[in-house]
């Protein structure tokens, strides 16, 4: 090792480390205070709950709509989006009638359940093994 | 030049010294939403499976759950816990379909504080998922819900609960909640979840994908995301930052022209998606040429090097299972011609894994899968993991032409292999494709990668049984996608990206502790990430004996206390350390 080269490099370093040991002292400080100020903002973006259904959506097909987004701008300066259901990506899966199985995405548990739910009943024809087909 | 010295002879150092300070990682713990009897904590007692211990169905799916946390955990850096706040429910399914679950960011910040070396937002005004933001704030933005006591999660995630072998729910197919992958026709929860979660970490745009609008920020301007100012249409020449509500509507649906642009992501493409795979027929030359094949979901993926050898049709008897002798629905008969060659079979009567796996057992290197019905040529389905040779599958005239080489007794030899002239997945300039289907398929379209990759990938819409429960190169490029949005990598987590830290292994500890020696003194960063105790080390790496080790960290607590750093006193009580130490 070259203690030359980590003078040098040290050197380099404090010059701006003297003031940002300090500066990171004083940001964390401020994270602190900050952290305890979001706990007063939490009440503003109430929780989405637990085990509930799924809130119904808007009348628009299978998207999201961006608009309605509930959005809060804090003093600090930060916007906060709180993004509902639909902008959750949900995963569906169709068993074909080779009996192969076909995955899809909606925007959001409701939109995929409503595609479900439209998908005409069939017999399932075959379902185990899975057959050859794959396109 | 001294930089790079410095940060080579100290990551050596480190490297010898610290192994404490390994890789981070991140923290992502799953949050049982579930009330008590539903969900995961459902009692139905269930066997331990593919190594899941769990000995009731609740517990099962919260291992695999927390086995997917723990393979983002593993995979992204993050000094901020993630907490995914899960259950499981009922949702739709009928006998063909279901919805099996969803999974994303609960919030967007933007504009947001940071605190340390942490880099705070990507760009301002620019939205990032919540664990994102928290990531590169470096603390909780928003610690707590609404009660003001219980953390907060950053991703919701729901799953259906009635994916449970009842037969009216997709005819009995069910979770595979094992952890080896091995899921024969059932649904692996654990892809599925590394899918979802990945949408969660920000693997999504939030525009929407109809009227190309963006989500306004609380003033009413709108706001494009970190995931979005890599997205560039190829058509336009613009990024999807740059458009037009109406532009970016028009981008959403414009097949093959559209790629995510990011450093990471372009540098990975090569070796991810290195190209389309291909039958090179090498001999004879009234046939040589490169055919166009179709993929299976199992067996052995397609390299650069390929698989080389004579073509040979496999034979088995003419029976029941398969009515030719050419199908390879039972035991290959001729396994001396076909050991160690490429077998060529036909399609037809039994599943394409039944034929791969006969040539298998017969000692063929590859299949070749021949048509029995003209057209294009099209992939294989089905899943086998004992399958571990590479098959294709090639159209019926392709077919026919072997076969009549082979039967006029004239040696065809092949290689299944990547075509790296043809790309697949990528653009002609080597960027990755997303997904934009000429129709619009909000939920998929814009949010994965485009259907055309090859190998599959774990961000592509659908779920492919090829999958590996990898989520980086060489297999994926999620976690490249991932790093391009924000998501730096940051072993020591000090919040300077590992490619900008000088010091990538630091020594954290709050107290200089030198080779066991705890000194008292505190133990700052400095802005190159490195902290004293990493200099300390530093020396140790460079001094050829004890007594010089000493005299460097002597000089070198002079220029931290004459920098007003460490004062008289906790200089000699490093230096006093240093001495007692058996460095280096």
């Amino acid at each position: 090792m070259d203690r030359a080269v980590v003078r040098i490099v040290l050197a380099c370093a404090l010059t701006m480390a003297v003031g940002n040991v300090a500066g990171a002292q004083s940001n964390q400080a401020s994270a602190n205070a900050q952290q305890a100020k979001q706990k007063k903002h939490a009440n503003q973006i109430p929780d989405s709950g637990l085990d509930q259904p799924e809130p119904e959506q808007g009348a628009d097909p299978f998207e999201r709509v961006v608009e309605t987004v509930p959005v809060t701008v804090r003093a600090d300066g930060t916007i906060v989006a709180e993004l509902d259901e639909s902008f959750m990506e949900a995963a569906t899966v169709t068993i074909a009638a080779d009996g192969a199985l076909t995955f899809g995405h909606y925007a959001g548990l409701a939109n995929a359940n409503r595609a479900m739910r439209l998908l005409p009943a069939r017999v399932l024809p075959q379902v185990f093994p899975i057959l050859e087909e794959k396109e | 030049m001294m930089r790079g010295a410095f940060t080579a002879a100290l990551t050596a150092a480190l490297g010898l010294g610290v192994a404490a300070h390994a890789r981070a990682g991140a923290t992502v713990s799953i949050v049982n939403g579930n009330a008590a009897g539903l969900g995961f904590n459902d009692p139905a007692p269930r066997a331990p499976i593919g190594g899941n211990a769990g000995t009731t169905l609740g517990e099962q799916r919260l291992i695999a759950f927390q086995r997917a946390a723990d393979l983002w955990g593993a995979a992204i850096d993050s000094a901020v816990p993630i907490r995914i706040l899960a259950t499981f429910d009922a949702q739709v399914c009928t006998a063909t379909s279901a919805t099996l679950g969803s999974a994303g960011s609960r919030f967007l910040y933007a504009n947001f504080e940071k605190t340390g070396l942490y880099p705070g937002p990507v760009l301002m005004n620019t939205w990032h998922g919540g664990a994102l933001a928290d990531k590169r704030a470096g603390f909780e933005i928003d610690p707590f819900e609404a009660d003001g006591v219980t953390p907060r999660a950053d991703i919701r995630a729901r799953f259906n609960s009635l994916l449970n072998g009842n037969p009216a729910c997709l005819g009995g197919r069910q979770w595979y909640l094992g952890l080896d992958r091995n899921h024969g026709a059932d649904i692996d929860l654990i892809t599925v979840l590394l899918h979802e979660f990945s949408h969660g970490l920000g693997f999504q745009q939030f525009a929407s994908v109809t009227t190309g609008a963006q989500i306004p920020s609380g003033a009413g301007v709108p706001l494009t995301d970190v995931f979005g100012v890599h997205i560039f249409d190829n058509t336009q020449q613009k990024y999807w930052n740059q458009m037009s509500d109406a532009e970016r509507a028009a981008s959403a649906k414009n097949p093959g022209a559209v790629v995510f642009d990011g450093t990471a992501v372009n540098a990975a493409v090569p070796l991810v998606l290195p190209g389309a795979p291909a039958l090179f027929v090498t001999a004879p030359a009234a046939i040589a040429g490169t055919l166009a094949v179709g993929t299976a979901s199992f067996g052995a993926k397609l390299t650069s090097a390929g698989v080389s050898s004579g073509v040979v049709v496999a034979l088995d008897a003419a029976n029941a299972a398969g009515p030719s002798t050419s199908d390879a629905c039972t035991a290959i008969t001729n396994t001396g011609a076909v050991a160690g060659r490429i077998a060529l079979v036909d399609r037809g009567t039994c599943g394409f894994v039944v034929k791969v796996k006969n040539a298998q057992d017969a000692g063929a290197v590859g299949v070749i899968v021949a048509d029995n019905v003209a057209g294009a040529v099209a992939g294989m389905g089905g899943f086998d993991l004992s399958i571990t040779i590479p098959a294709v599958r090639i159209t019926l005239a392709n077919g026919n032409a072997i076969k009549a080489k082979l039967g006029a007794s004239v040696l065809v030899s092949a290689t299944i292999a990547i075509n790296p002239a043809v790309h697949a997945g990528s653009d002609a300039t080597g960027h990755a494709l997303l997904y934009t289907p000429a129709t619009v398929a909000p939920g998929s379209t814009i949010s994965h990668w485009d259907t055309s990759a090859y190998p599959n990938q774990l961000m592509e819409p659908f779920n492919n049984d090829d999958l590996t429960h990898s989520v980086k190169p060489p297999e994926d490029l999620t976690l490249p996608l991932l790093g391009d949005i924000g998501w730096f990598a940051d072993g020591d987590v000090d919040g300077l990206a590992d490619s900008l830290d000088q010091c990538p292994a630091s020594d954290r500890r709050s107290i200089v502790i030198v080779d066991g020696e705890n000194t008292g003194v505190a133990n700052p960063m400095f802005t190159n990430g490195c902290t004293i105790a990493d200099l300390v080390l530093a020396e140790a790496a460079g001094a050829k004996n004890h007594g010089k080790f000493v005299s460097g960290v002597a000089h070198l607590l002079n220029v931290l206390r004459d920098a007003g750093i460490i004062s008289g006193a906790e200089k000699g009580r490093i230096q006093s350390a240093a001495a007692h130490s058996s460095l280096p």
